[in-house]
């Protein structure tokens, strides 16, 4: 411990020293400023490092242990395999495979290293490697299983939403006394015309599903001066040529999203509620 | 998380304890008051009081001592009996402001008979009249643990006492700090807060930010494993446990960074997969917990 301590001191030291040395050689101010802040950190770190009246746990020391958990030998790597953001579908396109409720429930439950797929609005997906589906389950949802009812009561109604949150693999047979799918009820999307012309051409879904797009338009200067979520506006955003609702979202947050605000054309997120186009000129409003 | 050589990296973890220490100096010195507080216990299993009395320093010595002026506090006061609910009624009477932590979910069945915090004068005093009463004048609510934000255990299937969440029963806005049990570093931090700054920034869940602003699996010592694909099939084996069922990466809090128990320990560090408590929706859509 008291080891550590001294070389963790000495450490600061010459990091104290290194950084006045590069501020006396800076020129840029913000740069400037950003070490000055740096250097007041380490030396209120080193100072009450030095003395310390209370038992501050931002200044203990970690010490170097060897682990004396009895971990199991590596089991053996031959080489690190692709990182799976890579398997999520740039293009939403489903293979022409059909897997009935038969298949999915003998080979795609997840388990013993199967791969785990599951059925949602007449299309399979594959979430073996979807984080937030570990061990195969999701909200009580199974793979293995048609989770449509499951999805529907999330509110999870556009397969497309789905699409670009892990890959699909196929269609899903129905039993003919199987009434569920994607010609159940609408739900709070609120979507009242056919998907339009202008749409995401790489989006090639059969049967197409209750995506559609009302006929209005939307100029940047609409949407920023009327459709910017402020003094109870709603809040709309543009992405791919498309204008959304995000009003209700419940991943935006004061008319933001990550940093993304409201009122901007942007491109390439989730959809929360489709409103209607934008274009060059203004048309309809 | 471990670095030697960046002294960053090693504070981030302890912001909370810093914004905690400032708010004891703050009381301490005279610049902020001491609120008066109630702790009320409804049903739930007294989780929240054992992971605060294993809290690191400061843990409850110095939340009884220097943050707040605790009134009512059911497990650990002195006073009982009629004695102790009038504590309750001569701080709601009170001209000062204070602070209510709930601490369990309220059961609705038979007018909340399944959870009786006092009897006073020959009147039986439910959780449910407790916290319709004595929530409207409160300056803030915390609701402390899942069981009073999402429900949890106490309202899980078959859920035979009927018991809600807080949220369910009083519109007031309720800071949600939930947790099976809650971490001491989350309500301390929360109560820090609102001494030193007021109310904390919330998220859409009216949770506070800082401890549930992003995902377990975000910060988890084992991420690079689930980023290569390298599950653990069983376990015991030094890999991701997301094939096990772990819950770390629809699960909102610091875990990885504050622990639990003086900061020892955790879920992962111990080999076992996140089971979700700090989710909505646990226990029962959380389960299965473990899966193989």
């Amino acid at each position: 411990m008291n080891h550590s301590k001294e070389s963790y001191l000495l450490y600061l030291e010459e990091e104290i020293r290194n950084t006045k040395i590069l501020l006396s050689k800076l020129n840029n101010h913000d740069t400037i400023t950003h070490y000055i802040q740096e250097l007041d950190q380490i030396e209120e770190n080193y100072l009450r490092l030095k003395s310390p009246k209370r038992q501050d746990p931002s200044l203990i020391i970690p010490t170097i242990v060897a682990p004396t958990v009895n971990v199991p030998p590596p089991r053996p790597i031959t080489a690190p395999p692709a990182i799976p953001l890579t398997s999520i579908p740039t293009e939403l396109t489903i293979p022409e495979t059909t897997f009935t409720l038969e298949e999915l429930q003998t080979n795609y439950r997840g388990l013993n290293g199967q791969p785990a797929y599951v059925a949602l609005y007449g299309i399979v997906f594959d979430v073996s490697n979807i984080a937030t589906w570990g061990g195969a389950t999701h909200f009580g949802l199974l793979a293995g299983t048609d989770a449509t009812p499951g999805a529907r009561a999330c509110g999870f109604h556009n397969p497309i939403d789905i699409m670009r949150k892990m890959p699909a693999v196929g269609y899903f047979e129905r039993s003919p006394s199987d009434t569920l799918g994607v010609s159940g009820p609408t739900g709070p999307l609120g979507v009242t015309g056919p998907l339009g012309a202008t749409g995401p051409s790489s989006v090639t879904i059969n049967p197409i599903p209750d995506v559609t797009i009302p006929n209005r338009f939307f100029t940047l200067q609409a949407l920023e001066n009327k459709y910017n979520g402020k003094n109870n506006n709603p809040a709309y955003v543009a992405m791919n040529g498309i204008v959304f609702d995000v009003t209700n979202s419940r991943t935006s947050h004061n008319s933001k999203h990550f940093g993304l605000c409201s009122m901007e054309d942007l491109n390439g997120a989730i959809l929360p509620r489709i409103v209607g186009k934008v274009k060059e000129i203004e048309w309809e409003v | 998380m471990n670095s030697e050589k960046c002294p960053l990296n090693d504070s981030k973890p302890h912001i909370p304890m810093n914004y905690i220490n400032m708010a004891i100096d703050n009381v301490r010195q005279g610049n902020k008051p001491k609120m008066n507080c109630i702790w009320l216990e409804t049903s739930s299993c007294f989780g929240e009081i054992i992971a605060l009395l294993d809290g690191e320093d400061p843990g409850l010595v110095d939340l009884l001592t220097t943050m707040v002026n605790m009134t009512f506090f059911n497990s650990i006061m002195a006073d009982s009996g009629e004695a102790a609910y009038e504590r309750i009624l001569a701080t709601v009477s009170s001209d000062e402001p204070y602070m209510l932590i709930v601490s369990g979910a309220i059961p609705l069945k038979d007018n909340g008979r399944y959870a009786v915090i006092a009897n006073y004068q020959g009147k039986t005093i439910t959780a449910l009249d407790a916290v319709r009463e004595f929530s409207p004048k409160a300056a803030y609510i915390i609701a402390a643990g899942t069981c009073t934000t999402y429900g949890g255990p106490t309202a899980a299937r078959p859920n035979v006492s009927e018991a809600v969440p807080l949220n369910r029963i009083i519109e007031t806005p309720i800071i949600n700090v939930p947790g099976c049990p809650v971490n001491a570093v989350w309500i301390l931090g929360t109560i820090a807060h609102i001494i030193s700054f007021g109310m904390p920034e919330l998220d859409e869940l009216n949770r506070p930010v800082t401890f549930f602003g992003i995902t377990i699996h975000e910060r988890c010592p084992r991420r690079s494993f689930f980023d290569y694909n390298l599950f653990a099939t069983s376990f015991g084996q030094p890999e991701c446990m997301f094939k096990l069922g772990c819950r770390g990466p629809i699960t909102r809090t610091t875990c990885p960074l504050t622990r639990w128990n003086e900061s020892d320990n955790w879920p992962i560090g111990a080999n076992t997969t996140c089971i979700g408590c700090a989710s909505p929706g646990f226990p029962d859509l959380m389960e299965p917990f473990i899966r193989y």
